[in-house]
């Protein structure tokens, strides 16, 4: 069955908006491809897409072969803010932007959220 | 040498581009047709030498140029075909007419217009054909001029013309690549006014997005001329992360004026490859 | 403990896992996704941060191998990989012109970013429609019979072919770094 992009587009845009902090969004293939996004000006969407399918193929790698299981999410912190990566059922990745001053365990709590209502439009 | 190929595999723009530079002498056949094998749709031919166009016909009885003479009066078929017989064998026919007095150069070059810049800008547009490049052909001189284009110059005239990109599309640069000049100085082709403005970024400062703002054309518009100018030579495409640390690491070089760069810091040692390769030899 | 670490790149499907796979004794460390993308119609799987391959052939020396993805978005792996590579290696299909232009453009950029000694190495050359090597060289970018960089023919699923095309790399690698002692010039 065909994937219902627009749908997918208009929730990630309504994550990004309605989510305090959240500054983008992304839903890539595992190879690298761009689904939907709703990025910040000035990124490239697949660039960013690539960039999220390399980190998540090294991060599953790194918990395979060092022993730390199947992954659930990735994060990278920096100064200026957040960027989570989770799986998003089997063929897809979501990836967040979230400033500074994002609380974790909130930025945490949407994204599991976000990705429940994500995977019913990619069923 | 012989190269056989399909279009959407290697374009023209490419085969120009590769027998400009490798200074090939041949013929260039280009079929009209979906599939190599007989029977043959329309065949153009072009010859080359040393990477310079010479000539250009869509008939394969060497009397392309004779019947453009005639078609623009300027000699008839029949005294032409005579005068083609009196001359040399290594000469070519426009050479030796105008030789005679019969042609003269404005009429000679008018003459290598039509036949080359004409028929072969159309060609660009040849999607679904073959190509067949044959480097023993002999050189026609009875569809000579004895004038020649470098490859380069016809390219760019033909990309000009161009309106259906699609089969080129893959090959187009990244929107958010820069572009860096080739060549020092002015270009030593003829370009058009927007390709000056394009030409204009070649300092690998800005996006071919940026320069489409710019510019104020449409972000295809920016690529086609950035191919096309790629592919004659005058510039190249770099993505824009690779000239910052490019800048980065000029840095480094003014800083410590060592022989061996930051990035290289580690030389492996010859005991080290002497042993890799002499544990390689077993593999083999 | 020594290492000594080469880059194999070049164009999708042109054999750069295979070539490491080929290789190297321990379990290649790959980072597969399956292909969606045009790449799909070459092979099921391509490459998305890196191959890994690696030969210890004494206990105190190893050598790395690298292989890259082939698609230009991943060109920011390209740069963290190629920026600490000793040597590299182009692969090209042999008998894929569609290709050609593209190879130059991943070794354009490669030669901005790095300096290290680079061969091309040939992979399907026993296929219909292969062009021969000094042709490949002038679509690549080097016209000049006399000047451009050692170029050898490769079968990536055969670890004896894959062991010349390294010897070759090391053999030219090994020339670069004697040239550069003999006249120290910081450019190549």
């Amino acid at each position: 069955m065909a994937i219902n992009v627009e749908k997918l587009n208009t929730l990630l845009q309504n994550f990004v908006s309605a989510t305090s902090d959240v500054e983008g969004a992304a839903l890539v293939t595992p190879d690298g491809l761009p689904l939907a996004t709703s990025l910040p000006g000035g990124m490239d969407d697949e660039r960013v897409s690539a960039m999220s399918a390399a980190m998540l193929s090294l991060g599953e790698r790194i918990g395979s072969e060092l022993a730390r299981g199947s992954i659930d999410r990735i994060y990278v912190e920096g100064t200026h803010g957040y960027g989570v990566l989770t799986s998003c059922a089997e063929d897809a990745v979501f990836l967040v932007l979230a400033n500074r001053s994002a609380k974790l365990g909130v930025l945490m709590l949407e994204i599991k959220r976000a990705i429940a209502e994500l995977k019913l439009v990619l069923m | 040498m012989a190269i056989t190929g399909h279009l959407v595999e290697f374009s023209l723009a490419e085969i120009f581009q590769f027998l400009e530079q490798g200074h090939k002498t041949g013929l260039l056949t280009i079929f009209e047709q979906p599939e190599p094998e007989p029977p043959r749709g329309r065949e153009h031919y072009i010859w080359f030498n040393q990477g310079r166009v010479v000539a250009a016909a869509n008939r394969s009885d060497h009397r392309g140029l004779i019947s453009s003479l005639s078609q623009r009066g300027l000699l008839g078929d029949r005294a032409a075909s005579r005068l083609a017989q009196s001359c040399g064998p290594k000469v070519p026919l426009g050479l030796y007419l105008k030789s005679q007095g019969i042609l003269d150069a404005e009429q000679l070059k008018l003459l290598f217009y039509t036949q080359v810049m004409r028929q072969v800008c159309a060609l660009f547009s040849v999607v679904d054909g073959w190509f067949h490049f044959d480097s023993k052909a002999v050189l026609p001189c009875d569809e000579m001029t004895g004038l020649s284009a470098p490859a380069t110059e016809v390219t760019l005239a033909g990309l000009r013309a161009l309106r259906n990109w699609s089969t080129l599309e893959d090959k187009l640069p990244d929107p958010m690549s820069t572009i860096v000049a080739l060549v020092e100085g002015q270009p030593n082709l003829r370009l058009n006014a927007v390709e000056w403005q394009v030409w204009e970024f070649t300092g690998g400062k800005d996006s071919l997005q940026t320069i489409a703002q710019h510019l104020q054309l449409p972000i295809h518009k920016v690529q086609e001329i950035v191919f096309r100018l790629n592919v004659v030579g005058l510039l190249e495409e770099v993505p824009m992360m690779v000239l910052e640390a490019e800048t980065t690491h000029q840095h480094d070089e003014e800083d410590e004026l060592q022989p061996t760069s930051s990035l290289h810091d580690s030389t492996v040692s010859q005991s080290f490859l002497n042993n890799l390769v002499s544990f390689l030899k077993h593999k083999v | 403990m020594e290492i000594m670490r080469l880059v194999v790149t070049g164009p999708v499907g042109a054999g750069k896992s295979t070539f490491i796979r080929s290789v190297s004794e321990i379990d290649v460390v790959d980072t597969d996704r399956r292909a969606t993308d045009e790449a799909s119609l070459l092979k099921p799987k391509t490459t998305v941060a890196f191959d890994f391959g690696r030969l210890q052939f004494s206990p105190d020396m190893a050598l790395h191998l690298y292989g890259t993805p082939g698609q230009a978005r991943f060109d920011f792996m390209w740069d963290i990989l190629i920026r600490r590579a000793h040597a590299y290696m182009l692969l090209v299909a042999a008998h894929r012109p569609r290709e050609f232009h593209y190879a130059r453009r991943i070794l354009s950029f490669m030669q901005r970013r790095s300096r290290a000694p680079l061969i091309i190495g040939l992979t399907h050359t026993d296929q219909p429609g292969t062009w021969d090597e000094e042709n490949i060289l002038i679509a690549l970018g080097f016209p000049n019979p006399d000047r451009h960089p050692p170029i050898v023919s490769v079968d990536a699923t055969e670890a004896g072919s894959v062991a010349v095309a390294i010897m070759t790399l090391l053999q030219h690698y090994s020339q670069v770094q004697q040239r550069n002692v003999e006249q120290p010039a910081p450019h190549r």
